[in-house]
Protein backbone atom coordinates (compact mmCIF):
# COMPACT_ATOMS: atom_id res chain seq x y z
CA UNK A 1 0.00 0.00 0.00
CA UNK A 2 2.75 2.40 0.86
CA UNK A 3 4.42 1.72 -2.96
CA UNK A 4 1.48 2.21 -4.13
CA UNK A 5 0.86 5.90 -3.03
CA UNK A 6 4.46 6.95 -3.27
CA UNK A 7 3.82 7.40 -7.26
CA UNK A 8 0.72 9.93 -6.07
CA UNK A 9 2.73 11.42 -3.55
CA UNK A 10 5.99 12.19 -5.99
CA UNK A 11 2.97 13.65 -8.63
CA UNK A 12 1.29 16.03 -5.43
CA UNK A 13 5.29 17.29 -4.22
CA UNK A 14 4.84 20.50 -6.62
CA UNK A 15 1.69 21.44 -5.67
CA UNK A 16 2.38 20.76 -2.06
CA UNK A 17 5.57 22.82 -2.76
CA UNK A 18 4.34 25.56 -4.07
CA UNK A 19 1.15 25.97 -0.83
CA UNK A 20 4.30 25.28 1.55
CA UNK A 21 6.70 28.09 0.31
CA UNK A 22 3.84 31.11 -0.19
CA UNK A 23 2.53 29.98 3.42
CA UNK A 24 5.74 29.82 4.46
CA UNK A 25 6.98 33.43 2.94
CA UNK A 26 3.97 34.65 4.30
CA UNK A 27 4.81 33.24 7.93
CA UNK A 28 8.65 34.66 7.83
CA UNK A 29 7.62 37.91 6.45
CA UNK A 30 6.34 38.90 9.77
CA UNK A 31 9.74 37.69 11.61
CA UNK A 32 12.15 38.91 8.73
CA UNK A 33 11.19 40.77 5.60
CA UNK A 34 15.08 40.63 4.35
CA UNK A 35 14.10 37.01 3.58
CA UNK A 36 11.79 35.58 0.82
CA UNK A 37 10.95 31.92 0.07
CA UNK A 38 9.68 30.75 -3.79
CA UNK A 39 8.68 27.27 -5.01
CA UNK A 40 10.89 25.97 -7.59
CA UNK A 41 9.48 22.93 -8.78
CA UNK A 42 10.13 20.22 -5.92
CA UNK A 43 12.64 22.74 -4.00
CA UNK A 44 11.44 25.66 -1.43
CA UNK A 45 14.10 28.13 -2.36
CA UNK A 46 15.26 30.65 0.37
CA UNK A 47 16.90 33.92 -0.65
CA UNK A 48 18.45 36.48 1.78
CA UNK A 49 19.43 39.45 1.88
CA UNK A 50 22.51 39.36 4.09
CA UNK A 51 22.88 42.97 4.49
CA UNK A 52 25.57 45.59 4.72
CA UNK A 53 28.00 42.83 6.57
CA UNK A 54 28.12 40.76 3.90
CA UNK A 55 28.75 43.42 1.00
CA UNK A 56 25.10 43.47 0.08
CA UNK A 57 24.58 40.55 -1.61
CA UNK A 58 21.52 37.83 -1.73
CA UNK A 59 22.55 34.03 -0.46
CA UNK A 60 20.30 31.35 -1.68
CA UNK A 61 19.65 28.05 0.36
CA UNK A 62 16.98 25.13 -1.44
CA UNK A 63 15.15 22.57 1.07
CA UNK A 64 14.25 19.81 -0.90
CA UNK A 65 10.54 19.41 -0.19
CA UNK A 66 10.35 14.79 -0.16
CA UNK A 67 13.19 15.37 2.86
CA UNK A 68 10.29 16.91 5.21
CA UNK A 69 7.16 15.50 3.86
CA UNK A 70 8.26 11.93 3.11
CA UNK A 71 5.60 10.59 5.70
CA UNK A 72 3.28 11.24 4.01
CA UNK A 73 2.27 8.70 1.76
CA UNK A 74 2.96 6.10 5.26
CA UNK A 75 0.37 8.11 6.48
CA UNK A 76 -2.01 7.56 4.02
CA UNK A 77 -1.35 3.85 3.93
CA UNK A 78 -1.89 3.37 7.24
CA UNK A 79 -5.02 5.10 7.18
CA UNK A 80 -6.17 3.45 4.18
CA UNK A 81 -5.00 -0.02 5.32
CA UNK A 82 -7.13 0.37 8.55
CA UNK A 83 -10.32 -1.27 8.78
CA UNK A 84 -13.19 1.56 9.20
CA UNK A 85 -16.83 1.07 10.58
CA UNK A 86 -18.01 3.68 7.80
CA UNK A 87 -16.04 5.10 5.20
CA UNK A 88 -16.45 8.91 6.25
CA UNK A 89 -14.28 7.92 9.38
CA UNK A 90 -11.72 6.71 6.96
CA UNK A 91 -11.68 10.18 4.63
CA UNK A 92 -12.07 12.45 7.56
CA UNK A 93 -9.00 10.47 9.43
CA UNK A 94 -6.99 11.16 6.32
CA UNK A 95 -7.88 14.47 5.53
CA UNK A 96 -7.41 15.39 9.43
CA UNK A 97 -3.94 13.44 8.89
CA UNK A 98 -2.60 14.98 6.38
CA UNK A 99 -4.26 18.73 6.80
CA UNK A 100 -1.69 18.05 10.15
CA UNK A 101 1.53 16.94 8.25
CA UNK A 102 1.13 19.72 5.68
CA UNK A 103 0.99 22.03 8.66
CA UNK A 104 3.99 20.55 9.92
CA UNK A 105 5.68 20.89 6.38
CA UNK A 106 5.13 24.74 6.47
CA UNK A 107 6.18 25.03 9.71
CA UNK A 108 9.66 22.73 8.13
CA UNK A 109 10.21 25.45 5.32
CA UNK A 110 9.91 27.80 8.14
CA UNK A 111 12.38 26.22 10.51
CA UNK A 112 14.43 25.83 6.81
CA UNK A 113 14.94 29.51 6.52
CA UNK A 114 15.87 29.98 10.10
CA UNK A 115 18.29 27.72 9.73
CA UNK A 116 19.63 29.72 6.53
CA UNK A 117 19.72 33.04 8.80
CA UNK A 118 21.59 31.30 11.34
CA UNK A 119 24.38 30.12 8.95
CA UNK A 120 24.44 32.91 7.73
CA UNK A 121 25.27 35.06 10.42
CA UNK A 122 27.45 32.52 11.97
CA UNK A 123 29.36 33.01 8.76
CA UNK A 124 29.69 36.65 9.11
CA UNK A 125 30.53 35.82 12.97
CA UNK A 126 33.48 33.68 11.67
CA UNK A 127 34.58 36.37 9.34
CA UNK A 128 34.83 39.25 11.43
CA UNK A 129 35.47 37.72 14.49
CA UNK A 130 37.48 34.38 13.63
CA UNK A 131 35.27 32.66 16.03
CA UNK A 132 33.05 29.34 14.50
CA UNK A 133 29.43 29.92 15.69
CA UNK A 134 27.72 26.59 16.87
CA UNK A 135 24.45 27.71 16.67
CA UNK A 136 23.01 26.66 13.04
CA UNK A 137 25.37 23.33 13.68
CA UNK A 138 22.95 23.40 16.39
CA UNK A 139 19.71 23.37 14.26
CA UNK A 140 20.60 21.93 11.74
CA UNK A 141 20.84 18.65 13.89
CA UNK A 142 17.35 19.38 15.17
CA UNK A 143 16.14 19.80 11.56
CA UNK A 144 17.83 16.53 10.70
CA UNK A 145 16.39 15.04 13.72
CA UNK A 146 13.10 16.24 12.69
CA UNK A 147 13.41 15.37 8.72
CA UNK A 148 14.38 11.37 10.10
CA UNK A 149 11.54 11.54 12.13
CA UNK A 150 8.65 11.48 9.45
CA UNK A 151 7.68 7.82 9.50
CA UNK A 152 7.49 8.01 13.34
CA UNK A 153 5.78 11.12 12.49
CA UNK A 154 2.81 9.35 10.37
CA UNK A 155 2.75 6.26 13.00
CA UNK A 156 1.96 9.08 15.61
CA UNK A 157 -0.84 10.83 13.44
CA UNK A 158 -2.35 7.40 12.65
CA UNK A 159 -2.96 6.48 16.27
CA UNK A 160 -4.24 9.76 17.35
CA UNK A 161 -6.77 9.76 14.71
CA UNK A 162 -7.39 5.97 15.75
CA UNK A 163 -7.26 6.90 19.39
CA UNK A 164 -9.59 10.04 18.58
CA UNK A 165 -12.46 7.70 17.16
CA UNK A 166 -12.15 8.79 13.57
CA UNK A 167 -12.67 4.96 12.52
CA UNK A 168 -15.19 4.38 14.78
CA UNK A 169 -19.59 5.15 13.37
CA UNK A 170 -19.61 7.11 16.71
CA UNK A 171 -16.90 7.56 19.66
CA UNK A 172 -16.64 4.93 21.83
CA UNK A 173 -17.89 6.91 25.24
CA UNK A 174 -20.86 7.43 23.27
CA UNK A 175 -21.43 4.37 22.41
CA UNK A 176 -21.17 2.72 25.80
CA UNK A 177 -24.21 5.35 26.88
CA UNK A 178 -26.28 4.61 23.92
CA UNK A 179 -26.29 1.02 24.60
CA UNK A 180 -27.16 1.41 28.30
CA UNK A 181 -30.33 3.83 27.47
CA UNK A 182 -31.34 1.00 25.03
CA UNK A 183 -30.86 -1.94 27.67
CA UNK A 184 -33.05 0.20 29.99
CA UNK A 185 -35.74 1.64 27.53
CA UNK A 186 -39.62 0.01 28.39
CA UNK A 187 -40.69 -1.71 25.16
CA UNK A 188 -44.05 -0.19 24.87
CA UNK A 189 -42.63 3.27 25.54
CA UNK A 190 -42.14 5.85 22.90
CA UNK A 191 -38.85 5.38 21.69
CA UNK A 192 -35.44 7.71 22.67
CA UNK A 193 -34.69 8.78 19.07
CA UNK A 194 -37.54 11.06 18.87
CA UNK A 195 -39.56 9.32 16.05
CA UNK A 196 -42.43 8.81 17.83
CA UNK A 197 -42.90 5.12 17.69
CA UNK A 198 -42.75 2.67 20.32
CA UNK A 199 -39.39 1.50 21.24
CA UNK A 200 -40.05 -1.83 20.38
CA UNK A 201 -40.76 -1.47 16.72
CA UNK A 202 -38.54 1.34 15.99
CA UNK A 203 -34.80 1.04 17.58
CA UNK A 204 -35.04 -1.65 19.69
CA UNK A 205 -36.35 -3.95 16.49
CA UNK A 206 -31.95 -3.97 16.04
CA UNK A 207 -31.74 -5.48 19.96
CA UNK A 208 -34.29 -7.80 19.22
CA UNK A 209 -33.48 -11.48 17.94
CA UNK B 1 -15.19 21.42 11.71
CA UNK B 2 -12.94 22.38 14.98
CA UNK B 3 -15.74 22.17 17.29
CA UNK B 4 -16.99 18.83 16.22
CA UNK B 5 -12.88 17.55 15.85
CA UNK B 6 -12.73 19.36 19.26
CA UNK B 7 -16.09 17.35 20.34
CA UNK B 8 -14.96 14.17 18.80
CA UNK B 9 -11.15 14.62 21.34
CA UNK B 10 -13.69 15.17 24.53
CA UNK B 11 -15.93 11.96 23.90
CA UNK B 12 -12.83 9.94 23.29
CA UNK B 13 -11.43 7.95 26.12
CA UNK B 14 -9.00 10.48 28.22
CA UNK B 15 -6.34 7.53 28.53
CA UNK B 16 -6.14 6.90 24.80
CA UNK B 17 -5.25 11.38 24.43
CA UNK B 18 -3.14 10.79 27.55
CA UNK B 19 -0.94 7.80 25.93
CA UNK B 20 -0.26 9.93 22.73
CA UNK B 21 0.51 13.05 24.49
CA UNK B 22 3.13 11.27 26.50
CA UNK B 23 4.10 9.47 23.49
CA UNK B 24 4.97 12.19 21.36
CA UNK B 25 6.43 14.20 23.92
CA UNK B 26 9.01 11.36 25.53
CA UNK B 27 9.40 10.23 21.49
CA UNK B 28 10.97 14.03 21.33
CA UNK B 29 12.41 14.54 24.54
CA UNK B 30 14.49 11.03 24.40
CA UNK B 31 15.57 11.62 20.55
CA UNK B 32 16.67 15.07 21.41
CA UNK B 33 18.79 13.91 24.44
CA UNK B 34 20.26 11.08 22.15
CA UNK B 35 20.21 11.69 18.58
CA UNK B 36 20.53 15.64 18.41
CA UNK B 37 22.23 16.88 21.65
CA UNK B 38 26.03 16.58 21.46
CA UNK B 39 26.77 14.23 24.13
CA UNK B 40 25.35 10.82 23.34
CA UNK B 41 25.76 11.21 19.81
CA UNK B 42 29.31 12.07 19.56
CA UNK B 43 30.18 10.17 22.43
CA UNK B 44 28.27 6.98 22.19
CA UNK B 45 26.53 7.05 18.53
CA UNK B 46 28.88 8.35 16.66
CA UNK B 47 31.52 4.88 18.02
CA UNK B 48 28.41 2.70 17.84
CA UNK B 49 27.78 3.72 13.65
CA UNK B 50 31.96 2.08 13.61
CA UNK B 51 30.64 -0.88 14.89
CA UNK B 52 27.39 -1.32 12.82
CA UNK B 53 30.08 -0.78 10.06
CA UNK B 54 31.90 -3.77 11.24
CA UNK B 55 28.87 -5.81 11.23
CA UNK B 56 27.58 -5.03 7.93
CA UNK B 57 30.72 -5.99 6.60
CA UNK B 58 31.43 -9.62 8.74
CA UNK B 59 27.76 -10.02 7.69
CA UNK B 60 28.34 -9.22 3.36
CA UNK B 61 31.62 -10.79 3.60
CA UNK B 62 30.20 -14.24 4.87
CA UNK B 63 28.59 -14.27 1.42
CA UNK B 64 31.67 -12.94 -0.25
CA UNK B 65 31.39 -9.09 -0.71
CA UNK B 66 34.79 -9.13 -0.11
CA UNK B 67 33.96 -5.60 1.72
CA UNK B 68 36.26 -3.64 4.04
CA UNK B 69 35.15 -1.57 7.26
CA UNK B 70 37.48 1.76 7.67
CA UNK B 71 35.52 4.23 10.30
CA UNK B 72 32.01 4.08 9.32
CA UNK B 73 33.21 3.40 5.64
CA UNK B 74 32.01 -0.21 3.93
CA UNK B 75 33.39 -0.47 0.87
CA UNK B 76 33.64 -3.13 -1.37
CA UNK B 77 35.56 -3.31 -5.16
CA UNK B 78 31.56 -2.48 -6.27
CA UNK B 79 29.83 0.01 -3.91
CA UNK B 80 30.81 2.09 -0.98
CA UNK B 81 28.37 3.45 1.68
CA UNK B 82 28.57 5.38 5.17
CA UNK B 83 27.24 4.51 8.04
CA UNK B 84 26.39 7.86 9.47
CA UNK B 85 24.03 9.82 11.76
CA UNK B 86 20.91 8.80 11.38
CA UNK B 87 21.45 5.08 9.98
CA UNK B 88 22.26 3.83 13.76
CA UNK B 89 18.12 3.26 14.03
CA UNK B 90 17.65 6.03 17.46
CA UNK B 91 14.82 7.25 15.92
CA UNK B 92 13.41 3.88 15.73
CA UNK B 93 14.63 3.10 19.41
CA UNK B 94 12.90 6.14 20.92
CA UNK B 95 9.95 5.83 18.82
CA UNK B 96 9.81 2.06 20.38
CA UNK B 97 11.11 3.81 24.14
CA UNK B 98 8.50 6.20 23.96
CA UNK B 99 5.61 4.37 23.05
CA UNK B 100 6.31 1.34 25.81
CA UNK B 101 7.28 3.71 28.80
CA UNK B 102 3.77 6.01 28.17
CA UNK B 103 1.67 3.04 28.41
CA UNK B 104 0.14 2.69 31.52
CA UNK B 105 1.31 -0.81 32.43
CA UNK B 106 3.51 -2.63 35.41
CA UNK B 107 7.36 -1.43 35.23
CA UNK B 108 7.88 -4.91 34.79
CA UNK B 109 6.34 -5.56 31.91
CA UNK B 110 7.69 -1.99 29.78
CA UNK B 111 11.39 -3.46 31.53
CA UNK B 112 10.75 -6.58 29.76
CA UNK B 113 9.46 -4.65 26.50
CA UNK B 114 12.41 -2.56 26.19
CA UNK B 115 15.09 -4.98 26.92
CA UNK B 116 13.59 -7.08 24.03
CA UNK B 117 12.65 -4.77 21.90
CA UNK B 118 15.40 -2.63 21.32
CA UNK B 119 18.16 -4.86 20.67
CA UNK B 120 15.80 -6.88 18.17
CA UNK B 121 15.01 -3.52 16.24
CA UNK B 122 18.93 -3.02 16.13
CA UNK B 123 18.82 -6.03 14.40
CA UNK B 124 16.11 -5.26 12.19
CA UNK B 125 17.75 -1.87 11.52
CA UNK B 126 21.32 -4.07 11.06
CA UNK B 127 18.99 -5.79 8.40
CA UNK B 128 18.30 -2.86 6.67
CA UNK B 129 21.87 -1.81 6.59
CA UNK B 130 22.96 -5.09 4.90
CA UNK B 131 19.97 -4.62 2.61
CA UNK B 132 21.12 -0.96 1.71
CA UNK B 133 24.56 -2.21 0.52
CA UNK B 134 23.33 -5.43 -1.72
CA UNK B 135 20.76 -2.63 -2.87
CA UNK B 136 24.07 -0.07 -3.61
CA UNK B 137 25.29 -3.33 -5.09
CA UNK B 138 23.02 -4.08 -7.67
CA UNK B 139 20.94 -1.25 -7.68
CA UNK B 140 22.86 1.47 -7.83
CA UNK B 141 20.44 3.98 -9.79
CA UNK B 142 17.50 2.74 -6.95
CA UNK B 143 19.91 3.21 -3.88
CA UNK B 144 19.44 6.65 -2.87
CA UNK B 145 15.80 6.01 -3.20
CA UNK B 146 15.39 2.76 -1.50
CA UNK B 147 17.85 4.66 1.28
CA UNK B 148 15.60 7.60 2.30
CA UNK B 149 11.83 6.43 1.26
CA UNK B 150 11.47 2.52 1.87
CA UNK B 151 14.42 1.40 4.31
CA UNK B 152 13.58 3.87 6.81
CA UNK B 153 10.10 3.44 6.54
CA UNK B 154 9.95 -0.46 6.70
CA UNK B 155 12.34 -0.07 10.25
CA UNK B 156 9.68 2.11 11.75
CA UNK B 157 6.93 -0.04 10.92
CA UNK B 158 8.92 -3.26 12.30
CA UNK B 159 9.42 -1.01 15.42
CA UNK B 160 5.44 -0.62 14.86
CA UNK B 161 4.68 -4.48 14.59
CA UNK B 162 7.09 -5.19 17.85
CA UNK B 163 5.13 -2.60 19.96
CA UNK B 164 2.00 -3.79 18.89
CA UNK B 165 3.28 -6.92 19.97
CA UNK B 166 4.43 -5.82 23.19
CA UNK B 167 1.06 -3.96 24.13
CA UNK B 168 -1.05 -7.23 22.74
CA UNK B 169 1.37 -9.10 24.68
CA UNK B 170 2.86 -7.78 27.83
CA UNK B 171 1.17 -4.85 28.25
CA UNK B 172 -2.60 -5.00 28.52
CA UNK B 173 -1.89 -8.48 30.66
CA UNK B 174 -0.50 -6.25 33.19
CA UNK B 175 -2.47 -3.25 32.86
CA UNK B 176 -3.26 -1.90 36.21
CA UNK B 177 -7.24 -1.98 37.12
Amino acid sequence: MYLAFLPIWWAALEPLTALAAACADLIYHFLDSSVSIAADGRIARITLDAGAMAGKHLQESGLRMETVAYGMPLLAALVVATRPARLLGKIQALAAGLALMTLLTVLAVVGWARLAGLETHDQMVFATTGTKGHTSAFMYYCFHGYAFSQPVLAVITWMGTAMCGFFDVRPLKDANVRTQEVRTQEPKSRCWCGSGRQFRRCCGKTTRK
Amino acid sequence: MASALSGRIRAVNRGAVRYIVLFGLIFVVAYFLVGVAPGVRTGILKPYTGLLARAVTFIVNLFGSGAVATGTLVQSSRFSMDVAMGCDGVEACCFFLAGVLAFPTAWRAKAIGLALGIPLIQVINLGRLVGLFYAGTYLPSLEEELHVYVAQTVVILFSTAVLVYWLERFAVKHRPA
